[in-house]
């Protein structure tokens, strides 16, 4: 499903300011594996995460998803990618203040020129509990609501991959909860799963951890 | 909207006042060849008029003829001179019946001399106006000082002035006096005499030719000019078509500087819009940074902020094309006084012209924010 081999990300190569956030990292993850990745801040999770999601392209090496070398996609194959296989869930929601629940929800689906956004939209905030919620803007939402909005959005477009950035970051115990289990209910369905986190109570939902130490992956280790 | 309601104020003016221009001009009578003594004093010797050399410079032109003697004078409604009367200033042209038709002139009220009218005269229309005001002038009488006398005339018509342009900015000046009678002559602020009227024995100083059918105006001048030249005369011809068109093409020059106003209007909304709108997009900067995650190509995001921006444009337009009409419709009531339609033309000129500003001075800040990185944008705090 995801295979990295020998990826580097170098910021400002060759300048005094270099930074080099992934270093010939080698990763494989299969169809509907459930990989927790963790490390330090600093350590280049977000990196990892933005290269997995293709919102940037290693400096270096090759990224395979689903066996296309996405390494030297352009700008368009890049969008169509995120916006057809790759959900995404935030720390920080990443919302459109402006637009209802319901119009967050239809935007990949937009991108994606679904005639059935507006349904599919709904249904998906359905399935997340916020069926009552569909016309409330973010600012009307709660952070857990938000993060479910988040989670319908990642889950409308029936992707291959969800990548989760701190999903839990920003909730309480009890809506962090249940945006897990909304990750354990997709993951189930098959749906890949990625979660950068610095919490082991997210981790230990994952079937497999990884773990990373300056741009490194320094350990793998396997869930019996 | 304002500037747009501005802009097609400024285009609907200058369209409306050129048409309006070129209308008065067509009627001062576009085959007419006007032949002249010499105004220079130095030259005025050797170009004077006479029956004969006109009737022979008409054959050039292969149409009509006719002469006039000329003569500043004071039309009044009553003989004595006092104070309060009101006395306009005109010419008085002695001349003959045929200079109506030849001149294609427009009566509105009665008609033009005839035969026989030697106590009787026609008054072009801002005559008519200033001294009877608004009401009838046919058949009523007026006093004019013709060889320094207060002579009775009966009004038999009124010609229709041409310049209708000027009615409403036209103002009492005093210089009327000072300004050669040949040029005065073509103000249409005459008072029209049988010759034998203003005194048998006055000089002609005015040759009026008319261009036969087919006969371009300017081609016979020429002739008539080399004619002049060829009997040792400095008098001066020129046809009425040639010098109506230098006047319009003039006003084409003008209204093309005139032009630039409404184009300006725009150029200056743009170059302010380009600064709010930089702001506008900077502020949507996160906005634009999870469309991009969320699948939007920056071809889709630059469309997108390109389109908004074409919309409200347009949006913009349509109250700012009312407040033209408006505008235009105070103007043509209240200040002046020709019609000025807003044509559909004019406003999809400048609607396009909106827009395309619109999206030029978007299309920078656009593509900026298109091209940003959406997950450095999105770790911003």
């Amino acid at each position: 499903m995801i295979r990295l081999e020998k990826v580097e990300k170098v910021y400002w190569e060759g300048l005094p300011a270099e930074v080099r956030a992934l270093r010939e990292v080698d990763l494989h993850v299969g169809r509907g594996e459930h990989v927790a990745v963790l490390g330090p801040s600093g350590s280049g999770k977000s990196t990892l995460l933005h290269i997995l999601g293709c919102l940037d392209v290693p400096t270096r090496g090759r990224y395979l998803l689903e066996g296309e070398d996405t390494s030297r996609y352009s700008d368009r194959e890049l969008s169509r990618v995120r916006n057809r296989r790759i959900g995404f869930v935030f720390q920080a929601f990443h919302l459109l203040e402006r637009e209802t629940a319901l119009e967050n929800v239809m935007l990949p689906l937009v991108y994606a020129r679904r005639r059935d956004a507006r349904r599919a939209a709904s249904d998906a905030l359905e399935k997340v509990g916020l069926s009552a919620r569909l016309h409330h803007f973010p600012g009307q939402l709660s952070g857990g609501e938000k993060q479910r909005v988040a989670m319908a959005r990642a889950l409308a477009k029936d992707p291959a991959v969800i990548l989760a950035d701190e999903p839990t970051g920003n909730l309480d115990t009890a809506s962090g909860a249940r945006v897990l289990d909304l990750l354990g209910e997709a993951h189930a369905r098959g749906v890949t799963l990625v979660v950068i986190t610095h919490d082991g109570e997210v981790a230990a939902r994952a079937g497999r951890r990884v773990w990373i130490r300056d741009g490194r992956l320094q350990e793998e280790r396997i869930r019996p | 909207m304002a500037s747009y309601g501005a802009a097609s104020t400024v285009l609907s003016v200058i369209t409306s006042f050129r048409e309006r221009l070129a209308a008065d001009m067509r009627r001062v009578g576009w085959n007419v060849i006007n032949v002249h003594p010499d105004p220079d004093p130095r030259r005025f010797l050797r170009s004077f008029i006479t029956e004969p050399l006109v009737a022979d410079l008409a054959s050039i032109a292969g149409g009509p003829h006719t002469v006039a003697s000329l003569e500043t004078t004071l039309v009044s409604l009553t003989p004595e001179v006092t104070e309060g009367v009101p006395r306009t200033a005109a010419l008085a042209i002695g001349t003959t019946p045929s200079w109506a038709p030849i001149t294609e002139m427009n009566l509105i009220e009665g008609r033009f001399l005839e035969p026989g009218d030697a106590a009787g005269c026609v008054l072009d229309q801002w005559v008519a106006r200033k001294v009877f005001g608004p009401g009838p002038a046919a058949g009523r009488t007026i006093y004019t000082l013709i060889g320094g006398k207060a002579t009775p005339l009966e009004v038999v018509g009124v010609a229709e002035d041409p310049f209708r342009i000027r009615g409403r900015f036209d103002r009492d000046e005093g210089s009327g006096a000072v300004r050669n009678i040949v040029v005065r002559l073509m103000e249409y602020k005459n008072i029209y005499v049988l010759r034998d009227t203003l005194g048998a024995g006055r000089p002609i100083l005015f040759g009026l030719l008319s261009a036969a059918p087919g006969v371009e105006p300017a081609e016979a001048v020429k002739g008539i000019r080399e004619r002049l030249t060829e009997i040792g005369s400095t008098a001066r011809a020129w046809d009425r078509k040639g010098w109506a068109q230098r006047i319009l093409g003039a006003t084409d020059e003008v209204a093309g500087i005139a032009s630039f106003l409404w184009v300006a209007i725009l150029a200056i909304t743009a170059l302010m819009a380009a600064a709010i709108i930089a702001i506008a997009v900077r502020g949507r900067y996160r906005e634009i940074a999870i469309r991009r995650v969320e699948g939007g190509t920056r071809a889709a995001i630059l469309t997108q902020l390109l389109l908004e921006n074409a919309i409200i444009s347009v949006a913009a337009a349509l109250p700012g094309f009312g407040l033209a009409a408006l505008a235009a419709r105070w103007l043509e009531t209240s200040v002046l006084g020709w019609p000025i339609p807003v044509r559909a033309g004019d406003l999809a000129i400048i609607l396009a012209s909106g827009v395309a500003l619109a999206i030029v001075t978007t299309f920078l800040p656009a593509h900026r924010a298109a091209s940003l990185s959406p997950i450095q944008v999105l770790a911003r705090p």
